[in-house]
């Protein structure tokens, strides 16, 4: 069955036909309006960065799942570790993505969740077209420039940094607040190999196994990351069997797709990051349920807190480990890992809060699990019936 | 004779000969094509299952040349699934249950877990009253309760978990039975950082992101 037509490999060619897609916003602007001008305004330096680094194939996609730089978001994190803000963060206006919107005039998306606001969208190429469009010699270097801009997200090569001053200092100003640099640990510690001193511009995951080895190992395990174990290409949305976000379908999974790394705020990485990809009913109703509202109250805080439910409280879960004064929490970065028995998850998440037959009511009833249980169970499994009455006679022989 | 012979050879060798020749040479380009090419899906022999499918080119993840899988393998990823394994090496060694791994070889990961064919559910591609070879008298009068009983429901309807009795056994259902739906302390472990020092140090790399040296 597979000797003839698999040959021609489903996937490489399915991931060849998907990252056309993507680019294809402007290709097809291209074919459209042949004569708009539209495209240029776009590509001064900036977009030119922003667009090769965006879809070039060696970048890590987390840049999508980066959160925004807005100033509400800076005061927050800064209070949180009473840290007086860097003078430039207010002063200077940056160049972040959420800003470019507003220049454009396109509507802001939602701070938190990058994909709502795509970087080359044909309507945002389109309203910026009419504004410059009787410039003739623009007219005629217009799809030699758009071709070099494709050109490039093709072909950036794989040792060009593709960093400019306006992610540097975004970085930098996410990292001031973060964990991370409350740790000391500075640019170098992630960004320069460790035995060579060399620069690296892009860490990849080695280099957060040197400290997180435990999460590192775990999320090797896992869907996520085991193709990273077994020495394969990343896991991509499109090699998915279940639903995916279509405009997701070409971001590669390691560490850096769910998790800031400058930041180091796993709120994001808790929630957003998963709808970034995962668009199945049950990921989708999450924001319908009982456990999302306890999550909100958790928005303004570095990390998810210890009263609230997020997607990774259930499928990435915490447990403790050590004795004594030496107890401290690690994340099980397996994402398989309690799906399958379905008791797994009910011993080692929901039982956390709720009590034993609940948890299993909910959890064997398929339409509450799709709901993601946005109401108390009408299911009750016999199996309790069973037990209570076999403890009962059990208990009747005994007095007897 | 001998010229109508001639002509009827050639006509068979090209009609037969050549096309089986042709057939050998196109099947050897197209496997060691696909070999080279790393389009290894040809070489697979049916449907992955959901757990492997995402690695299922990588051929050497489970296999050494043609050699049987090992449990050994398995072991590499399944370490956690196995902690608490409730039909592992300790149970058979004990000469009550020893005599049972006659009845499957309950000792081998493959013999309930194959890979590349049909699945009912967890990898098992058993038919699901495997529980059977051992276990027919529960359903047949030895445990009251479960007379009467299907012989494909223990592990499909999700009432019991093969290798990990820890949170579905009857003592741990007993133990927990009447519960409130929200347990009086609502706590998930908590996740705290300490700080070294309480503002950043300076950032200790600049001009290198920009492609400038240090």
């Amino acid at each position: 069955m597979m000797f003839g037509f698999s040959f021609v490999g489903k996937e490489p060619h399915r991931l060849r036909h998907l990252s056309f897609v993507r680019r294809g916003s402007s290709t097809e602007f291209s074919e459209e309006q042949p004569l708009s001008t539209g495209a240029v305004p776009l590509l001064t330096k900036e977009r030119l960065g922003e667009v090769s680094t965006e879809f070039s194939i060696e970048q890590p996609p987390s840049t999508g799942a980066v959160p925004l730089l807005s100033k509400e978001r800076l005061g927050e994190v800064s209070t949180e570790f009473s840290i007086e803000q860097p003078p430039s963060t207010g002063a200077v206006p940056l160049l972040t993505k959420e800003r470019l919107g507003e220049v454009s005039g396109f509507p802001k998306g939602q701070p938190s969740s990058a994909r709502s606001v795509p970087l080359l969208s044909k309507e945002r190429l389109g309203e910026v077209s009419s504004s410059n469009y009787r410039q003739s010699w623009v007219r005629a270097i217009a799809p030699l420039l758009l071709a070099l801009c494709l050109l490039m997200s093709w072909a950036t090569p794989a040792h060009a940094n593709g960093i400019d001053q306006t992610h540097l200092d975004e970085a930098t100003q996410l990292w001031q607040t973060s964990a991370h640099a409350l740790n000391e640990i500075n640019c170098s510690s992630c960004h320069e190999a460790s035995d060579t001193n060399e620069f690296v511009a892009r860490p990849g995951i080695e280099s957060c196994q040197t400290c997180h080895q435990q999460d590192v190992d775990t999320f090797l395990l896992g869907q996520h990351g085991i193709r990273l174990l077994e020495g394969d290409p990343p896991l991509t949305p499109a090699m998915a069997r279940l639903p995916m976000q279509p405009d997701a379908m070409t971001l590669q999974m390691t560490c850096n797709s769910c998790h800031d790394v400058h930041s180091v705020n796993t709120v994001q990485a808790a929630v957003d990051s998963c709808l970034t990809c995962h668009s199945d009913t049950h990921s989708l109703n999450y924001e319908n349920s009982r456990h999302a509202e306890l999550f909100a109250a958790d928005r303004t805080l570095p990390r998810p807190s210890a009263t609230s439910v997020s997607c990774a409280t259930c499928h990435l879960p915490r447990h403790q480990t050590g004795t004594g004064d030496n107890v401290f929490t690690l994340v099980n970065h397996n994402n398989t890992y309690t799906l399958l028995p379905r008791d797994r998850m009910v011993k080692d998440v929901c039982m956390n809060c709720h009590g034993m037959e609940y948890s299993y009511n909910s959890i064997f009833d398929d339409d509450l699990v799709e709901a993601n249980f946005d109401a108390p169970p009408s299911l009750a499994l016999e199996t309790f019936d069973l037990v209570r009455a076999f403890e009962e006679r059990r208990t009747d022989q005994g007095d007897g | 004779m001998a010229l109508r012979g001639e002509t009827l050879k050639w006509r068979s060798l090209f009609s037969l000969k050549t096309a089986i020749a042709v057939v050998c040479i196109a099947l050897v380009g197209w496997f060691g094509a696909a070999f080279a090419l790393d389009h290894k899906q040809v070489f697979l022999p049916g449907e992955t299952s959901v757990g492997h499918y995402l690695f299922e080119t990588s051929c050497a993840s489970c296999h050494e040349g043609f050699k049987p899988v090992s449990n050994e393998t398995c072991m590499r990823c399944h370490e956690a699934e196995m902690a608490e394994d409730k039909h592992g090496a300790a149970k058979f060694r004990d000469p009550r249950w020893a005599g049972e791994l006659a009845k499957i070889e309950a000792l081998t990961c493959t013999t309930c877990h194959n890979e590349h064919v049909h699945m009912f559910g967890r990898g098992v591609h058993l038919q699901p009253d495997l529980c059977m070879n051992c276990h027919q008298g529960i359903i047949e009068g030895d445990l009251k309760s479960h007379d009467g009983f299907a012989a494909d429901g223990c592990w499909t309807a999700g009432c019991h978990n093969y290798h990990d009795h820890r949170s579905i056994s009857t003592g741990f259902l007993i133990e927990n039975l009447d519960q409130p739906p929200m347990l009086p302390v609502q706590q998930l472990p908590d996740r705290t950082l300490p700080a070294k020092v309480e503002t950043a140090p300076a950032p200790d790399l600049r001009q290198e992101f920009l492609g400038g040296g240090a």
